[in-house]
């Protein structure tokens, strides 16, 4: 797509830099042209880095949308040129630019499943079967309709696990070794093996149903 | 392939929950009835589908297999597109592109709100208010008590453009918004007068903010404040800016002893050619050529090509 014609409304920030944060009342929609940004969300005084987006990506648009407050902040990750956009253009834009809509559709549309399967996990008690869930759902974002395969590998550390769990990362640390006890995973240095992921997948319908 | 209208026997299945999407449907007769599980619940919840209204749209849109089976009540009608007629379709109706972007937009919402419930209810000892005045102080805090000066001053300069008769404006005034001695202000915090963390962080801020108006003697203050104190945070970087203040302030002599351990205690720094420039240069203003010599030449080595590397050669030709 021929951006050059969206140039007066580029803007740029240094890594590190605070684009929106979250509360504020937000007037003006992003398109990353390039670099990256951190979706950053303070929950219970821990900061939760909740996204990473990049080249391509949208943020803000929720507030364009629907004329509320911020739902999280935005923080530049590394140097980033963005395209800024108000009310006003930000309809001229998707008016102009039906395929841009389009993929904005997309993009909402893949984020509310994502966040509908996280709350999925979150409404588990069970520390062992939450995390079994965290990655059954790592699987499934990364094949086609979740086909589960036995040793599977997952592009994941401890930490990502404890993020997606919502959970301390020692804590997760200590649970993962359990789970690795039962030969379940094998954890590697940035990546985890699910040996038998449909084994994971009975437990947590079993759970599901019984609570 | 193209858009058709099927009819269904009453009692039949449209599709089931975990079929591929390949298909955006209309109801245009009859009655429909869509089966999902509750999120919170995991009990079954059925919804009646009106006259006109889309299934399917979000599946199709983002390939993920359907979320709900959905099966006919009485004998109905469905216009059936495939998936790159209902491309097109939306592609080409800009109302029902921008109706659906804010429908999105607005359970993206809901499901976030959810997620902060349900963490809420699980951590039930943290407060968390939904004044949006408040929580929008309370984040400026968390991002200074983190160190994280920037972001908190930027939350507290939203807070003042938003909320300027607001409850918390005092502290804010007071505090970090702008640099106002800590000695004479109460603690942006309002918590102690003692120099603590949150302090020395600020002296660092300002110890910047002075940096880049070039008032480098009240820059030293700052830097020289962090060095004082217990904390170690900021202490390396505050190290180097404090050198680069005394060599702004000709303050040579005094330049060379604030980096006399650093070469060799932090030979990482990301601005360790900057150091050796401020010593080399340093040394020739004390009129000892061989040391500054010594140090220039690093600088035109390492940093070739540079600004840098050419103010050393300026430096050592001048």
């Amino acid at each position: 797509m021929d951006m050059s014609i969206f140039k007066k409304f580029e803007v740029r920030y240094s890594a590190n830099e605070m684009i929106f944060c979250e509360f504020e009342p937000g007037n003006e929609f992003y398109l990353i042209q390039s670099g990256s940004v951190r979706v950053v969300k303070v929950i219970n005084d821990v900061e939760k880095t909740l996204d990473v987006l990049k080249a391509g990506e949208f943020f803000g648009e929720m507030a364009i949308l629907e004329n509320a407050p911020r739902s999280a902040s935005i923080i530049a990750y590394e140097d980033c040129v963005l395209l800024e956009f108000n009310k006003n253009n930000f309809e001229m834009l998707m008016k102009g630019q039906p395929q841009l809509a389009f993929n904005l559709l997309k993009i909402l549309s893949k984020r509310i499943f994502d966040q509908r399967r996280r709350f999925m996990t979150l409404t588990i008690d069970d520390l062992e079967v939450k995390l079994y869930d965290v990655l059954l759902m790592l699987i499934e974002k990364q094949t086609n309709f979740g086909v589960l395969r036995p040793n599977t590998v997952i592009d994941a550390n401890i930490s990502d696990i404890a993020h997606w769990a919502g959970i301390p990362e020692n804590e997760c640390k200590s649970v993962l070794e359990k789970i690795v006890s039962k030969n379940k995973i094998e954890i590697l240095r940035d990546q985890i093996v699910v040996k038998k992921p449909d084994s994971l997948k009975r437990t947590v319908s079993q759970y599901r149903k019984s609570n | 392939m193209g858009i058709k209208t099927v009819k269904y026997k009453s009692n039949s299945i449209v599709y089931f929950k975990g079929d591929a999407p390949n298909r955006v449907y209309i109801l245009k007769k009859g009655s429909i009835v869509t089966k999902s599980k509750d999120l919170k619940s995991n009990e079954d919840i059925l919804t009646m589908i009106k006259v006109g209204e889309f299934i399917g749209v979000k599946n199709v849109i983002s390939n993920q297999p359907y979320s709900e089976t959905v099966s006919t009540l009485t004998d109905s009608e469905l216009v059936v597109f495939y998936k790159e007629d209902f491309e097109a379709f939306i592609l080409s109706n800009n109302r029902i592109m921008m109706q659906t972007l804010v429908v999105f937009s607005n359970q993206l919402r809901k499901i976030h709100k959810d997620i902060k419930e349900l963490n809420d209810q699980k951590e039930s000892s943290v407060h968390s208010s939904s004044d949006p005045e408040e929580n929008l102080y309370e984040l400026g805090r968390y991002f200074l008590k983190q160190h994280k000066v920037e972001h908190g001053n930027y939350c507290f300069k939203k807070y003042n453009e938003l909320y300027p008769n607001g409850k918390y404006i005092n502290d804010i005034k007071t505090g970090s918004l702008n640099s106002v001695s800590k000695k004479q202000a109460s603690s942006p915090l309002g918590e102690t007068t003692k120099e603590d963390d949150e302090d020395i962080a600020l002296f660092f801020q300002e110890g910047e903010n002075y940096m880049a108006e070039e008032n480098y003697g009240k820059a030293h203050e700052c830097f020289s404040k962090v060095l004082e104190s217990q904390d170690g945070y900021h202490k390396v970087d505050a190290l180097y800016f404090n050198g680069a203040c005394l060599y702004k302030l000709k303050n040579y002599k005094q330049c060379i002893q604030n980096y006399s351990t650093f070469l060799s205690k932090h030979k990482d720094y990301n601005k360790i050619n900057e150091v050796m420039f401020y010593v080399g240069s340093s040394y020739k203003e004390l009129g000892d050529l061989e040391q500054s010599k010594l140090f220039l030449k690093q600088v035109m080595k390492r940093a070739e090509g540079t600004p840098l590397s050419h103010l050393a050669l300026k430096e050592l030709k001048g």
